[in-house]
């Protein structure tokens, strides 16, 4: 029996939070499965931490803000210490779908990959959340460049709902990408030599909350983004 | 270069140099950090006391006085320093973060 951990930043996420926590209880009761939960509050400013404790939500306090990365990272490194085979990254904004999660945790189970990704572009019926024209543009420009770097095609680039196994969970506790993590750290893993693979999920429309990637900052995204893929090098194991 | 602007050089280099040993002293900075201090202002205390090699260069490089390649100089160590501080800045930070999620797992452990 592999112990699944689902990790769910939130910064400021009052909105969002006991719901997206109730689905996943209400999820394993119906399924008997055990995901086990932490959220990373990440220095949240309203009332995130007062619901996280009143609902008795299992979660660590960031003390200070670290950005998404850092507060990923920190789930990661609790995974990491507690024994964990597999950790699910999954938002706390209702965008990701706790039904769809055993679409992304089977393939690392059935060991046909380290580290997969739920994706909303592969599959041939685009339903769900497809995200903005703008923003389909800058993933696929995302995707073009680590084709180029891996000749690997990674198709959703900035999609946060992956699920990794030990390994990897253990590659991405020592480091992480701050900022924007999720192209580089894909990159990175496939530069070490691990095996991703995409699995078609839908998404939806966050509910609350603001997205953490605001319109002016597009640019800089972008910027930070396609340089750390140029730049990244080939490791070993 | 004219006299007025070599005594200048060495003055400034001289309390420059100065204030740096009066920080390490005070143990305000440690000598690590100080280091590129100590060697920018023997560097601008030669180039005002011996403005001879500095003439050589000049030409050398192509400067039309050595006035300009006296702030070149500064310039070109200004970005070097910066550069410095912006990995020295970066390194602190990757060690803040650390801190911080190794701090709040551990209170996290505690309650």
């Amino acid at each position: 029996m592999n112990k699944i951990l689902l990790i769910i930043p939130a910064y400021n996420e009052e909105k969002n939070i006991s719901r997206v926590y109730k689905s996943i209880i209400n999820y394993n009761k119906k399924n008997h499965q055990n995901y086990d939960v932490i959220v990373i509050n990440d220095g949240s400013r309203d009332n995130t931490e007062k619901i996280l404790v009143d609902n008795d939500i299992p979660h660590i306090k960031l003390i200070h803000n670290l950005g998404i990365g850092g507060a990923v990272q920190t789930g990661y490194k609790y995974a990491y210490e507690n024994g964990y085979d597999i950790a699910v990254q999954f938002d706390g904004d209702g965008q990701h779908d706790i039904n769809y999660v055993k679409n992304i945790v089977n393939p690392i189970i059935n060991k046909e990959c380290d580290m997969c990704i739920g994706s909303r572009f592969i599959s041939n019926q685009k339903k769900g959340f497809q995200s903005s024209a703008t923003r389909r543009l800058g993933i696929s420009i995302i995707s073009f460049n680590i084709k180029l770097k891996t000749r690997k095609k990674i198709y959703d680039t900035t999609s946060g709902f992956r699920a990794i196994n030990r390994d990897i969970i253990k590659l991405f506790s020592e480091s992480y990408p701050i900022e924007y993590p999720e192209p580089i750290s894909t990159v990175s893993v496939i530069n070490t030599g691990y095996k991703v693979l995409e699995k078609h999920v839908i998404m939806h429309e966050r509910i609350g909350g603001k997205s953490s990637i605001g319109s002016w900052k597009n640019a800089y995204y972008m910027i930070n983004v396609v340089l750390s893929i140029i730049l990244s090098r080939k490791r070993v194991k | 270069m004219s006299d007025n602007l070599r005594f200048l050089l060495v003055i400034f280099s001289l309390i420059l140099f100065l204030i740096t040993l009066n920080l390490i002293s005070k143990n305000k900075i440690p000598i690590r950090y100080s280091l590129c201090w100590i060697f920018s202002s023997l560097l601008l205390f030669l180039v005002g006391i011996f403005p001879g090699f500095i003439y050589v260069i000049t030409k050398l490089i192509g400067f039309e006085t050595i006035s300009n390649m006296v702030i070149g100089i500064i310039l070109v160590l200004l970005l070097f320093i910066t550069l410095v501080l912006t990995i020295i800045v970066s390194g602190q930070q990757r060690k803040i973060n650390l801190l911080i999620q190794e701090i709040s797992i551990l209170k996290k452990d505690v309650k």
